[in-house]
């Protein structure tokens, strides 16, 4: 019974190391050649960057997501189901989309600045957080933040509500049962679903590059710009490899985390 | 003049628990109309019926988790209709055991008491005194994953004991049990409720043997209504109607018409037999049902009452044997001794029956 299932594993195995694994390692290959970049204060500020955006849209992310899977599961009312929808589909949606609805809502000509202007003068206050770190974090949390949610939501529609409901019986008021009850249930829906986040974020390329924010370069970017403006392919190349190393670390992490945190749930 | 309902108040005033005048209703729909139940200070009552006859919905009520659209609720002889779950102070068992699956046996026993922030100590003693009366005591460290289905509803009782309820609920406790784990549970049940004599106990259930085991008393509901009430052997023995008598246990029902009868003695036809029934007979020439439990029905009989038909069918069954005989046109259970010498299947075969054992049914109900 073995023979056959390694054959059938042959044809898909070739097309992959084809179409992927090859081109990869001309990648890596060619990053030997590249390595001084890695080096230069260009590539630390981006790595910074990199790191900082992603940690902090993941960590909104999983906050935001846990509240409102939170309220969507649990406080019954009629519009909890099409908003759990409403939030599905903005998976659907290009980022692009989502970040050029920012930039008319809070960019330099968007509606709160053209209100803003119109209160107090060209010359009051202005909010121009969109083209800073700041705006690339929220639009990640606006992108990302779904892909936490719905894994949490299906955790906590898993529960037992019987489980609940004797917690109530018992005397447990919300918070205890939010604590002891809840969220333990939801924990590696929550590391599922940020580990998913973190790794979307490190990666994101398009939110970056259409927010245009001054001085916020991403190593993805600046892999971009290396390779398509420079035609630097050896930097390009070492910068990537890096971007990979990154991403597959975390993924590590990820997977020996889950498998402290809860044996039972990983295959 | 008297007010019934006031009357009715009072007497749940001093119960374990009661419903007085409860209905729960969906819209329009009404599937709770209970107008009076009480079970007494440290009774077993049963609340038994077919799936959806709404004995669910009661405890639900009672435990706070299903608004009455009407109507007071009592426990512990206190009105705790406007009282939220967790201020109850019941403690309840459900199906699905639901035990918390992040927290240790100990934890889970000891859930009721952190949330009442008893001092660690005093809660430990009372953990392991509760795990000690279900006969776990040895698993206090486990994880409920760790558990069969029987520890774990053990645990569960554990856990619902640990508070200390005047009340306790059973909502199909040993349903997820396979059946010998379940008898010995029933066993563990009312061992439990002997060293606990002062908790009243509401035990819904659809298993009739677990009712008729444990409960003082049997509630039985049909949609939403109580058809019958009283204890184990009364409603077995006399079931008020058609229902109860099909539901608690297997019943035979032959159409009987009166023909008189008097002090206390009813004479019956059934299909050009005449039958002889204890009972006060009812105006002549009603049809009526005749309600006959198989143990009740022996074949070659030596009494007045005697059924002559057919042996259709022989099935034995180690402890005895179940015979199926066609007699007045409906085919009749009945057992024997499983050392009874019996006719071959197909042929004639009397039936009988004491006057005492059979029970008078209103033909329409």
């Amino acid at each position: 019974m073995r023979k056959p299932a390694t054959a059938l594993l042959a044809v898909p195995g070739l097309a992959l190391a084809g179409t992927l694994g090859y081109p990869l390692l001309l990648v890596l290959g060619t990053a030997r050649h590249g390595m001084a970049v890695l080096g230069s204060a260009a590539f630390l500020a981006a790595l910074e960057h990199t790191v900082g955006i992603a940690l902090a849209a993941t960590a909104g992310s999983m906050a935001l997501a846990l509240v409102f899977a939170l309220v969507l599961a649990f406080a019954p009312f009629r519009a909890s189901r099409t908003l759990g929808r409403f939030a599905d589909t903005m998976i659907a949606l290009p980022s692009f989309l989502t970040v050029l609805a920012l930039t008319f809502a809070y960019g330099s000509a968007g509606v709160v600045n053209g209100a803003l202007a119109a209160w107090f003068g060209h010359g009051g206050p202005r909010l121009d957080f969109l083209y800073s770190a700041w705006g690339v974090i929220l639009a990640e949390i606006t992108i990302y933040m779904p892909f936490v949610m719905r894994p949490l939501l299906a955790a906590f529609e898993a529960i037992d509500r019987a489980q609940i409901e004797i917690a109530t019986g018992l005397g447990g008021g919300a918070w205890v049962i939010l604590r002891r009850v809840v969220l333990p249930a939801a924990v590696p829906a929550l590391l599922a679903g940020g580990s998913l986040c973190l790794l979307l974020t490190l990666n994101e390329f398009g939110v970056v590059l259409f927010i245009g924010a001054k001085g916020v370069i991403t190593l993805p970017l600046l892999v971009y710009d290396k390779a398509i403006q420079e035609f630097d392919y050896p930097a390009a190349c070492a910068m990537a490899a890096v971007n990979i190393a990154l991403a597959l670390a975390l993924f590590a992490a990820y997977r020996a985390l889950l498998t402290r945190l809860m044996p039972d749930a990983v295959h | 003049m008297d007010d019934p309902q006031a009357a009715g108040a009072a007497t749940l005033a001093a119960c374990g628990a009661g419903l007085s005048g409860v209905t729960v209703a969906y819209g329009s729909t009404v599937t709770l109309d209970i107008p009076h139940l009480a079970a007494a200070r440290g009774e077993i009552l049963a609340l038994i019926g077919p799936s959806g006859s709404g004995k669910t919905t009661a405890l639900r009520a009672v435990a706070g988790f299903v608004r009455p659209s009407s109507g007071r609720i009592f426990a512990a002889g206190r009105d705790i209709t406007d009282l939220p779950p967790r201020a109850r102070g019941i403690g309840m068992v459900v199906q699905s055991y639901a035990l918390f699956p992040h927290l240790s046996v100990a934890e889970n026993v000891g859930f009721g008491l952190a949330v009442r922030r008893m001092p660690g100590p005093e809660r430990a003693r009372r953990v392991a005194e509760c795990l000690a009366m279900v006969g776990m005591a040895d698993y206090a460290a486990r994880m409920p994953r760790a558990l069969s289905g029987g520890q774990a509803q053990r645990v569960a009782i554990a856990r619902a004991l640990a508070i200390r309820p005047p009340l306790l609920l059973l909502d199909e406790p040993l349903s997820a049990l396979d059946a010998q784990i379940r008898a010995q549970m029933v066993d563990e049940i009312a061992r439990l409720h002997a060293a606990l004599p002062e908790t009243t106990i509401l035990y819904v259930t659809h298993d009739q043997t677990e009712a008729m085991t444990l409960a003082h008393r049997i509630a039985i509901l049909r949609a939403g209504r109580i058809v019958g009430l009283g204890a184990p052997r009364a409603l077995y023995r006399h079931p008020p109607n058609r229902f109860v008598a099909e539901f608690l246990g297997r019943a035979n029902l032959l159409a009987v018409t009166v023909r008189g009868g008097a002090g206390g003695r009813a004479i019956l036809d059934c299909a050009g037999t005449r039958l002889d029934v204890a009972t006060p007979p009812p105006a002549e020439d009603t049809p009526m049902l005749l309600c006959l439990r198989p143990h009740h029905l022996t074949p070659d009989p030596t009494g007045a009452n005697r059924l002559a038909g057919i042996l259709r069918e022989v099935r034995w069954l180690g402890a005895q044997q179940v015979l199926r005989v066609e007699c007045c046109g409906t085919l009749l259970t009945a057992s024997a001794p499983a050392a009874a010498a019996l006719p071959p299947e197909g042929s004639r075969l009397a039936l009988g029956f004491a006057p005492e054992d059979a029970t008078l049914l209103a033909g329409d109900a």
